[in-house]
């Protein structure tokens, strides 16, 4: 078909370390899984380079670069066994026998999987699909690991165990590890270093705490963290006491103030201001209030014992942990 | 429980007996022609005697020792299985690269290859015989068998399966080592079963039956297919049919094609399912 072209990814430059994990992250449609494609070589790129230890890889085929990759889907072949799966690649590449069952039954016995070695793709769980991709990867021995979203077809409590696997397998292995996500949870609980993504663009790379505590824009402040930061234009804001003087321009006009749930207290004092709340969410110890000032929604994380279910609240700002955006959505640092 | 409407009952018995009407339309020779090849009289009388009637196995005996029917049944066989190999292998291929090849102008070839299966084959068969006549090809096998093996049909059939089938699967291999063409073998193809068969069993078929085609490329009776050699059972001078004798050679002519449908109806219904897919 023909369409118009869409650029999924430009000006896309990090280096990967080694041992190092390093997460893409962004909402779905970001370029994050074109990027590893592109890595990968089943994409060629219009323009730039892919290196691998310094070597160009463009126009050099997959399998060659050395590369592992896992899909969402597992991908696993489903016309093959388990065994099969796992050591196509080295009867491709003629590795005797011998040496081909040693390596699979090692790999096996690390995922756990070793009872399942004769059975089809289509006769297991997605976690153990799951754990058999990533076993065809780990058998090779790759220069770079590449993982495409490896969790996201799996239930939340699986999700979450095979998360501290992949922590495990981590540790056990060498070569650094490429982890495509949406999930922001995933990436700040398994990322060494995460860049986050959108609309083809690389907003800020850096590790979690990093990006956690100081985003380079609305963007990156708004996509980690559950719930994500507040963002308030400081329009709606005018009339909070003390808030112009924190303001880094002096003044309250153009720029947006940002700060997390667990930031804003309940409570009369400097920086408060009145919310209606919409509806709270208990969560056991603590309490989640969505409220409303003028037009603006936001999100407010309290002990569950400091609120009892008012319709109007005042709530207290923490001027240590304010965020100052301009009218481009860019942190404004505070010197 | 609702009271079924007398408006719902008539609708019912008029279904049910447009079915049966149309079913027996469609049986009554089929019936009629086994049961005449187990009677004494070449004649066929109207109205039929529809008597289930087993007189003789003599016209059976006949056609298979008394006729060269045990070679035109070999020649039907190599034939149909010639076409079918290499028509569902050529099929698959070309297929597949409609499928998942990226090159240009592939869409718009796609497109030319699907409108021949409007172009009805009278009309190019002089074209084709001229063809032949050049080729030299006349009266041979391959005159019969060669043009068969480009199927659209197939093409088409074959192109809507390999869409079906994970694009990340086949990365996958391209990951683990396998080129193009080993992908081709190992992954797409063994997943593509279902649409082989499919294609296999309507080409099969196809050929085993086919009769206007081989009428005209095939002029020595010892190279003839089943479907021309029938017609041997008119009698010497065509002046006489010999109707329990040529109903015989028919039944033994339909044996194979009938043992496949009941063997594969399955893959029949599939085959169906597929071509209507949406690719």
């Amino acid at each position: 078909m023909k369409g118009q072209e869409i650029v999924a990814a430009r000006n896309i430059n990090l280096e990967v370390k080694d041992g190092e994990l390093f997460v893409l992250l962004g909402p779905s449609g970001c370029g994050k899984t074109t990027l590893l494609r592109i890595i990968a070589g089943l994409v060629e790129p219009d323009e730039g380079e892919v290196l691998i230890d310094g070597k160009v890889m463009n126009g050099v085929y997959p399998s060659d670069r050395n590369v592992a990759m896992v899909f969402q889907n597992y991908a696993l072949y489903p016309h093959m066994s388990v065994y099969d799966n796992i050591a196509l690649n080295m009867k491709v590449r003629r590795i005797p026998r011998e040496e081909v069952d040693r390596r699979v039954r090692e790999v096996a016995d690390t995922l756990r999987i070793t009872e399942l070695l004769n059975h089809r793709p289509k006769e297991l769980s997605g976690g153990q699909a799951q754990r058999v991709a990533l076993a065809r990867a780990m058998v090779r021995n790759p220069r770079v690991y590449l993982m495409d979203e490896p969790l996201s077809n799996l239930d939340a409590k699986l999700r979450v165990e095979m998360r501290a696997e992949l922590k495990r397998l981590h540790r056990m292995v060498d070569a650094p590890i490429i982890y495509v996500t949406h999930d922001q949870v995933e990436a700040m609980t398994l990322g060494d270093r995460i860049a986050v993504m959108d609309k083809g663009v690389i907003q800020q790379i850096g590790s979690p705490i990093e990006l956690y505590e100081n985003p380079k824009n609305t963007f990156v402040a708004s996509f980690l963290g559950t719930p994500p930061m507040n963002i308030v234009s400081a329009e709606e804001l005018v009339g909070v006491d003390g808030l112009k003087g924190l303001s880094p321009s002096g003044s309250l006009s153009g720029l947006s103030v940002g700060f997390r749930p667990g930031d804003v207290a309940i409570g009369d004092g400097p920086l408060s201001f009145d919310v209606e709340v919409e509806y709270a969410e208990l969560l056991g110890d603590e309490v989640l209030i969505h409220a409303k000032r003028g037009s603006t929604r936001l999100v407010i994380r309290a002990a569950s014992h400091t609120y009892t279910g008012q319709t109007s609240l005042r709530v207290r700002l923490d001027p240590a942990k304010l965020y100052w955006f301009n009218t481009e959505g860019e942190a404004i640092r505070q010197g | 429980m609702s009271r079924i409407s007398p408006r719902r009952v008539a609708l019912l018995a008029l279904t049910v007996s447009v079915q049966l009407i149309l079913a027996l339309i469609y049986i009554i020779p089929f019936y009629w022609m086994v049961i005449k090849s187990f009677r004494f009289t070449i004649f066929a009388n109207f109205p039929p005697n529809l008597l289930p009637t087993l007189q003789t196995v003599g016209n059976y005996v006949y056609v298979w020792h008394f006729s060269a029917f045990p070679h035109w049944y070999l020649n039907s066989t190599l034939i149909a299985l010639s076409v079918t190999a290499a028509s569902v292998f050529i099929g698959s291929l070309s297929g597949y690269a409609f499928a998942r090849l990226r090159f240009r102008g592939r869409d718009i070839l796609f497109y030319t290859v699907l409108a021949t299966l409007m172009i009805p084959f009278p009309v190019v068969i002089i074209a084709e015989y001229i063809l032949m006549v050049d080729l030299g090809w006349v009266n041979t096998y391959q005159a019969v068998i060669v043009p068969s093996t480009a199927s659209a049909v197939n093409v088409f059939l074959m192109r809507q399966y390999f869409t079906t089938i994970p694009q990340e699967v086949e990365d996958a291999a391209k990951i683990d080592g396998l080129r193009p063409h080993q992908i081709f073998f190992r992954v797409a193809a063994p997943l593509a079963k279902p649409a082989y068969a499919a294609s296999a069993i309507y080409t099969f078929i196809g050929a085993w039956n086919s009769f206007l085609w081989p009428l005209l490329v095939l002029h020595s009776v010892k190279m003839f297919t089943l479907p021309l050699a029938i017609n041997f059972f008119k009698g010497a001078n065509g002046s006489q049919i010999y109707w329990n004798q040529m109903t015989a050679a028919e039944v033994l002519t339909m044996i194979p094609t009938i043992v496949i449908y009941v063997v594969f109806e399955k893959y029949f219904v599939k085959g169906i399912a597929l071509s209507g897919s949406k690719g």
